[in-house]
């Protein structure tokens, strides 16, 4: 009966229809290569490649018979000069007058004849901002016979006056970054994989050892050998890395954003936990009012918290005063400016997701837990240890995550409250804005990325366990009523709400005064305290109105692109049933942004959207750079805005569209419906909330975001995120608290606007709607 | 696009719709093992077997919405394999009736007839409305109808394009007991109406014997048999169909003597003759349905008796049935039971209770004899 030969059966044919979704998610793939990747890859690469310019000036015949110049070549930091003096060549080395015939050290070698250059090869350069030379692989700037100049055996086109070349310098920058000296590259990476290595190995022996103790107890001491030679070996390579490392300005960023991003998500994360605890597991007061105010901050950039608290405990600040010496006795100064400062405010930009976490993953809990656990005799503290804390382990694991990964990266509020205190994101802005290091700066902003990756890749592993916790059986927890814990609960949660408030509207407060603080100490001089001038923005840099209405159109634009591709993608991906590599491919990258850091965003795009022309791997080939045209444009800040937000809003619409029935396409594809027909009449209408909603997180984040568009923007394009830096910077701060302001108002109103759309959908659509 | 006619088959057949050596593999997991089905016009097939036995991946193959691994589907003898779904003509219905919630019924049964004007498209969708019974229903939305109405509403739709073939999917599993016998009959009266060529795939047997004209019941990815109900019933395949539909005792480890005689323990059985060649030896499967047992009387004397001892009677309405366990030729007992279903009035009248040691007598006519052993499916459906 079987047949002894099985021949495969032929490929289904995809259809015009099948060849059109592949074709868009291929798009779509390509888009957030162009967007993601390829931008990423130029970090990396500017990271480890040093730029050398080479410039050549020679005279010409004429000029040669008014002075005895007869050429210059300046490369890496090096000028040689070529003079005639009585029929002779005669060099100058940065012009110091050298023997040309013991011109060669160990970093030079110059070659002339007569009184031409013939060869200059340079085998060592300074990095931008460091003092010692590195060996580099040799650059050859030769004279051709047919009369041009070679530089690495490429012509030199004439007229062009500097020419850059790279050369891959490895881990230089990190080395130097973090002082480690007189040790090689191959020795410095071969001890970290060591430790990396010797370490894994350990902790896996470790694990099976403790797991597996009866077993192996009879040779215990092989693997107790075996893990002594590890723990040898990772002391030994770590001494190395240690011996040779010393503390450097420039590494001590890395330990303080560390410090700040732990002590954040310790503290973020326990307010978060009792407020959304009192939201789910109490019966407190006034539920709905502090929902909405925990979601306030969302509605602002971070530099508005730095601006409150420099109202409030700044060294004028109401706090820092004493209510300007009305009650002098209260008077408290807290050393705003630095860690502190930038603690305050990163907690306060971290709560409100680490809340909407945690109070979902509270809400979405099996009353019959609670009821077991009570019928067993566990009391109120054993209860909370056994089930509550088990229950909600994957949502406090991935609120650590995003508070970690916030408050690690934030640039706003450590621009405005950090002193002293350096970070890394503000260090990657001063690197590339104010010392135009591109090389350093690259490598700074992959210090960042790399815990924030770390974070990601470790949340995804979380995610994926969490699967299956509620079963459809589970019975919803209503709390019962306490007395004691409700009032308990209002309290606490009072007290975070007006710290909120306080946070998100002093600096509203503020940018109403005329002159703070001595319209209030001495308002016998200052008669006027109140006043709206702050809002004109005149006299003040920054771009003023124009910066806000460029805003407004930035974020129109991306909230517009970005929901139509974002859903787009989204729907291609998940409804489509064949091209099963393809779509997982396009999932894959769609995820990828989500572990970027605006500011690595904002530094990759300012290094891929400038280069004139890519080289292609392994081949000699030089082609040019299609997507440069948009540097400069708005397009570029949409695009790098509708990249920073797609994550959130591409999972948002697959949630939603996975709540559809699987089932309709291939009851349209079977009745011959052509999929986009479906796509209109079905799935838009059904998921119109969602696509609501993910249009106004598009700009409602747009607005307030400044890491990414600050390395972006430009004079034609001034942004209102970054006029508050930039206001804030030259000490106008009632001005950049205004504009922060003008920033939450149209943030709020396209909220209620979003509320009030979907609001007027549900009304229209309750008949289809109704169960 | 397709303007090229798909090739003819060589083979002229009278079957409608034709798998051939269907193979189909997820990773390592073979979900179709070489499968062949033939369906006539017009008939009404069902798929049946436990979950996971590949019944459902059949039906997306056949409707193209999975590609097989090997093999070839053929609609009107055409090789239908590399076309897409659109193409095949076909009409799917599913368990979650997959309406579109935001339009209105009328509006969704019409869906699929764009080719038409818009008022014959809507006459077309009020005939199939009155089809169904549903027309006064035509403007409502899906979510204010009934479970029942909308598994109704999706038949009509699937209908209404006129297609050459109607797929089924476990149609009607997501309904309550009562809706879902009174459907049963409807779907069957609207094909038989309509004259649609209808796979029907179920996990519930009650559902494939009332309502198929053939049925073909798989297990583990292998067609186990095809064939109609009563035939299913009455002389199943192998001992997966036996224990599978219905309720089925087993009698195993056996050894033929000759081709009719079989050894089970310490008897000597009559059975009937089994298909296919049986060498003396050779082990066998001995089967027999509960209501073919009987307890015998003096006229039995003969042969095919076994002593058994009776567990447990359960009452069971109409019948009574009742859990023996054979008993060695010594009278110690065996690991073998058996179930017999009686008339409650004759277990009153043979004042038959538990601990009773009595004789039954199994008909040589029912004994089935199987060349396969015992698989694992089979003794399960004594559950279900």
């Amino acid at each position: 009966m079987k047949p002894l030969f099985v021949e495969p059966a032929p490929r289904q044919r995809p259809g015009l229809q099948g060849w059109i979704r592949r074709l868009l998610i291929l798009l779509a793939c390509l888009w957030l290569a162009v967007g993601v990747l390829l931008p990423l890859a130029e970090v990396f690469e500017k990271a480890t490649t040093l730029e050398v310019q080479v410039a050549i000036d020679e005279p010409t015949e004429e000029q040669k018979t008014l002075d005895p110049f007869r050429g210059e070549i300046r490369v890496a930091g090096y000028s040689i000069l070529l003079m005639e003096e009585a029929g002779q060549g005669v060099l100058y080395l940065n012009n110091r007058r050298i023997d040309p015939v013991d011109v060669s050290d160990d970093h030079l070698q110059v070659r002339i004849s007569d009184t031409r250059f013939e060869q200059v090869v340079i085998t060592s350069a300074i990095p931008p901002g460091q003092t010692e030379r590195m060996p580099i692989k040799p650059v050859k700037i030769e004279r051709h016979s047919g009369g041009y100049w070679l530089i690495d055996s490429h012509p030199f086109p004439l007229g062009d006056a500097v020419r850059t070349v790279t050369r891959f310098i490895g881990l230089a920058n990190f080395m130097y970054y973090f002082g480690i000296h007189d040790l090689t590259q191959k020795q410095f990476v071969g001890a970290f994989f060591l430790i990396l290595l010797a370490g894994f190995l350990l902790v896996r022996m470790l694990i099976d050892f403790v797991r597996e103790k009866p077993a192996t107890l009879r040779t215990w001491y092989l693997p107790a050998a075996v893990m002594l030679l590890l723990a040898a070996q990772i002391a030994a390579s770590g001494q190395l890395i240690y011996h040779h490392s010393g503390q450097t300005n420039l590494a001590q960023s890395t330990w303080n954003s560390l410090l700040v991003a732990f002590t954040t998500t310790l503290v973020a994360v326990v307010l978060a936990f009792i407020y959304a605890y009192g939201l789910t597991r109490t019966r407190m007061v006034g539920k709905m009012l502090f929902r909405v105010i925990a979601m306030l901050p969302l509605f602002a950039p971070t530099m508005l918290y730095g601006l409150s608290l420099v109202y409030l405990f700044g060294n004028q600040g109401l706090v820092t005063t004493g209510f300007f010496g009305k009650v002098s006795w209260l008077a408290w100064d807290i050393n705003l400016y630095g860690f502190t400062g930038i603690v305050l405010a990163e907690i306060a930009f971290t709560f409100p997701p680490a809340m909407m976490i945690l109070s979902v993953a509270l809400a979405h809990t099996d009353a019959r837990l609670y009821e077991a656990s009570s019928s067993l005799g566990a009391g109120r503290i054993r209860t909370f240890f056994m089930v509550t804390l088990p229950g909600v382990k994957y949502g406090l694991l991935s609120a650590i995550f995003v508070c970690f990964t916030l408050s690690f990266t934030d640039f706003g509020a450590p621009k405005i409250v950090g002193g002293h205190f350096n970070v890394l994101a503000v260090d990657i802005y001063k690197q590339v804005v104010g010392q135009q290091n591109f090389g350093l700066g690259a490598t700074v902003s992959l210090i960042l990325l790399a815990p924030t990756l770390l974070a990601f890749v470790a949340d995804r592993i979380v995610q994926r366990r969490s699967h299956a916790a509620l079963t459809a059986r589970s019975v919803p927890l209503t709390p019962g009523s306490l007395p004691w814990r409700d009032r308990l609960y209002t309290v606490l949660c009072g007290l975070i709400a007006a710290a909120i408030l306080a946070i998100l509207f002093t600096a509203g407060i503020g940018s109403f005064v005329k002159i703070w603080p001595y319209g209030f100490s001495h308002p016998e001089i200052y008669p006027e305290l109140w006043t709206l001038s702050h809002y004109r923005f005149e006299g003040v840099g920054g771009g003023g109105f124009k910066a806000f209405l460029t805003s407004l159109r930035m974020a129109g634009y991306t909230a517009l692109f970005g929901t139509i591709i974002t859903f787009i993608s989204a729907y291609l991906i998940e409804k489509t049933r064949d091209a099963q590599k393809l779509r997982q491919s396009a999932y894959l990258l769609s995820i990828v942004p989500l572990a970027l850091p605006g500011l690595v965003i904002g530094i990759a795009y300012v290094f891929f959207f400038n280069k004139p022309t890519f080289s292609l791997p392994f081949i000699d080939l030089q082609i040019a750079n299609p997507f440069t045209f948009i540097y400069g444009t708005m397009a570029i800040l949409v695009l790098s805005n509708i990249v920073h937000f797609y994550t959130v809003s591409f999972l948002t619409a697959t949630t939603a569209l996975r709540q559809l029935d699987k089932e309709f396409e291939i009851v349209s594809e079977s009745l011959a419906v052509p999929f986009y027909r479906t796509f209109f009449r079905v799935t838009v209408p059904v998921c119109f909330p969602a696509i609501v909603e993910i249009a106004a997180y598009y700009f409602v984040s747009a607005m307030a975001t400044v890491s990414a568009v600050i390395f972006l923007y430009n004079s034609h394009l001034p942004l209102a995120s970054v006029a508050v830096v930039n206001m804030d910077d030259a000490g106008d701060t009632a001005a950049a608290a205004a504009m922060c302001m003008l920033i939450v108002a149209v943030n709020i109103l396209v909220r209620l606007g979003a509320e009030g759309v979907c609001w007027l959908f549900a009304g229209k659509t309750r008949q289809w709607r109704q169960k | 696009m397709n303007k090229k006619a798909p090739k003819k088959s060589l083979t002229s057949t009278d079957y409608f719709i034709e798998v051939r050596h269907l193979t189909k593999k997820f990773g390592a997991f073979t979900a179709l093992d070489n499968v062949n089905i033939g369906v006539k016009p017009g008939e009404f097939v069902s798929i049946l077997g436990p979950s996971g036995c590949g019944k459902t991946t059949l039906l997306r193959v056949i409707a193209g919405l999975e590609q097989q691994n090997s093999g070839s589907v053929w609609i009107q003898g055409n090789d239908v394999s590399r076309e897409p779904v659109a193409n095949r003509q076909l009409g799917i219905v599913f368990q979650s009736y997959a309406l579109f919630p935001n339009i209105n019924i009328i509006n969704n049964v019409q869906y699929g007839l764009r080719q038409m004007t818009a008022p014959a498209r809507r006459e077309r969708a009020q005939e199939m409305l009155e089809l169904v019974g549903l027309s006064d229903q035509a403007d409502k939305y899906p979510a204010q109808l009934s479970g029942g109405q909308q598994q109704r509403v999706a038949l009509a739709r699937a209908l209404a394009p006129n297609p050459s073939l109607l797929l089924l999917d476990e149609p009607l599993s997501a309904l309550d007991a009562r809706v879902r016998a009174r459907l049963r009959g409807e779907i069957r009266s609207i094909q038989e109406k309509l004259g649609v060529t209808t796979i029907m795939v179920t996990h519930d047997q009650e559902e494939a014997l009332t309502m198929a004209d053939r049925i073909v019941v798989m297990d583990q990815g292998q067609l186990m048999q095809f064939a109609d109900p009563q035939q299913l019933y009455g002389a199943p395949a192998n001992t997966f169909v036996a224990g599978f539909i219905g309720t089925m005792n087993f009698l195993p480890d056996c050894r033929h003597q000759d081709t009719t005689t079989v050894r089970f323990l310490d008897y000597s059985l009559e059975s009937r003759p089994p298909e296919g060649f049986s060498a003396p030896e050779q082990i066998t499967t001995l089967a027999i349905r509960p209501e073919h047992v009987r307890i015998a009387d003096d006229q039995d004397r003969s042969s095919n008796i076994l002593r058994a001892r009776i567990e447990q009677i359960e009452f069971r309405g109409s019948v009574s049935r009742v859990m023996v366990r054979v008993l060695h030729l010594a009278g110690h007992p065996s690991a073998h039971q058996i179930e017999i279903d009686l008339q409650p009035k004759a277990v009153d009248q043979l004042q038959l209770d538990a601990r009773h040691d009595l004789d039954i007598y199994l008909p040589p006519k029912h004994v089935l004899a199987f060349s396969d052993s015992l698989s694992l499916g089979a003794g399960q459906s004594h559950a279900a």
